[in-house]
């Protein structure tokens, strides 16, 4: 991530924010707690759910109905980013793992598989039906630099994930909205 | 004879000046007496109405003193009395707690409804952009304190920090939105679990390095902002450096 300040402000600026008890909705995966690593790594955490979700799809209403209409299918948008070092990357490797054959266990469409050199990118899919997708699952491991999860809740919609990616040229949107329409 | 006639006129002047005197004394007696009366009964009154002045006056400080009072804790609430709030304060307490350092206090300073409709009152005369402006009129109360360490750099651990200050935001109703920590910068940002309404949001900003400290927190209406952030042409693809991660 080459500018995570700018953004978690951005995405903190889009959706606003609040972090409580809710029932877990069926696209809900908990990755656990994360730390800073000890070296002075990178550390980004964005937890956004769905109070000021609904709130901000309001104001987005009038300007950006898309927006709005995308927000308002939301419950909670998590991100984590965290650099690795030799302190930790083997208890991220494995936490990477866990979560992805969790995900296989729980039914979840792996959509991307992504593996290079030092990349390993997973994207999976939670679905109800042919259309609702309740969930996605972005896992990353860059083995020399970070480790990043996603996880987005709710109603989601394909073409609508694109449209913000585009607008906004927001690249992972992107790539996320276009691996879910092709599926 | 003649003595016995002036015994007699005597006698007579005598009874007659002793019922005349009688009457007098009498009419004295009872004009005293019914002057007394008067002068109790208004005695009585100017007493009634000194005690009800002097109560009146006592109610009258009392309430000068109410008013004062009000005033101070209006003044205070709606200035800021420029000093920060209880949770900046639990932020900023709970980080030097958790850092183990020494910190100095630069600046601590909280600006409220009432500094801020002066200084916008101020700032109408002044050539502003209008965004500028309009982020003005969006904040409802600000407070900033900036601290610096007392050792000069230090190594701080920052997940102690963060994880102590989550506990002690979290037991206040505030989530943590926001972290970014890297090799230079820790910010954390926090906004009230309870938040529904937009016209209203109040958010806390922690930000460190290795020689300071500073906590903010800001209270504002979202609608115009976020109408602006809309706006901006910035947001638009058409330039835009696109977000990679």
């Amino acid at each position: 991530m080459k500018h995570p300040i700018r953004y978690a402000l951005t995405l903190a600026a889009f959706v606003g924010v609040g972090i409580h008890a809710e029932n877990t909705p069926p696209g809900y995966v908990d990755f656990g707690k994360f730390s800073p690593p000890a070296s002075g790594g990178e550390f980004v955490e964005v937890h956004i759910t769905s109070n000021l979700i609904s709130m901000v799809a309001r104001l987005a209403e009038k300007n950006e109905p898309e927006i709005a209409e995308l927000l308002r299918g939301l419950h909670r948008v998590r991100v984590n980013v965290i650099g690795l070092d030799d302190g930790n990357r083997a208890e991220m490797e494995a936490r990477v793992k866990k979560i992805r054959s969790d995900l296989d266990a729980q039914g979840w469409e792996r959509i991307v598989t992504a593996q290079k050199k030092d990349e390993d990118v997973g994207v999976y899919l939670k679905t109800r039906g042919e259309e609702a997708v309740e969930g996605v699952v972005v896992t990353v491991i860059e083995s020399n630099r970070e480790a990043v999860f996603i996880n987005i809740v709710g109603n989601i919609k394909a073409e609508k994930i694109a449209v913000i990616g585009e607008r906004f040229n927001i690249e992972p949107l992107k790539k996320i909205g276009q691996a879910v329409e092709k599926k | 004879m003649a003595t016995s006639e002036n015994l007699r006129a005597n006698t007579e002047g005598s009874k007659s000046f002793t019922a005349r005197d009688c009457h007098a004394r009498l009419e004295t007696r009872l004009c005293c007496s019914r002057g007394y009366e008067a002068d109790s009964d208004s005695n009585r009154k100017i007493r009634l109405l000194t005690s009800a002045a002097t109560n009146a006056s006592e109610t009258c400080a009392r309430l000068r003193l109410g008013i004062a009072f009000v005033l101070a804790l209006l003044s205070v609430g709606l200035t800021g009395c420029f000093k920060v709030s209880s949770d900046v304060g639990a932020l900023r307490d709970s980080v030097m707690k958790s850092a183990a350092a020494q910190w100095d206090e630069k600046i601590e300073i909280g600006v409220g409804p009432i500094t801020l409709y002066l200084a916008r009152a101020g700032l109408a005369f002044v050539d502003l952009e209008p965004e500028a402006r309009t982020a003005l009129h969006a904040v409802r109360g600000a407070e900033v304190g900036v601290y610096k360490l007392r050792e000069g750099h230090k190594e701080l651990k920052r997940a102690v920090i963060l994880s102590a200050v989550d506990k002690a935001m979290a037991s206040r109703g505030w989530d943590r939105m926001v972290a970014v920590i890297n090799e230079r910068e820790f910010v954390a940002i926090y906004v009230r679990n309870d938040a529904r309404s937009t016209r209203n949001v109040r958010a806390c900003l922690l930000t460190l390095n290795g020689e300071g400290m500073v906590v903010a927190s800001a209270r504002s209406n979202l609608e115009p902002l976020m109408e602006m952030a809309f706006k901006r042409a910035e947001w638009r693809t058409e330039g835009r450096i696109p977000i990679h991660f």
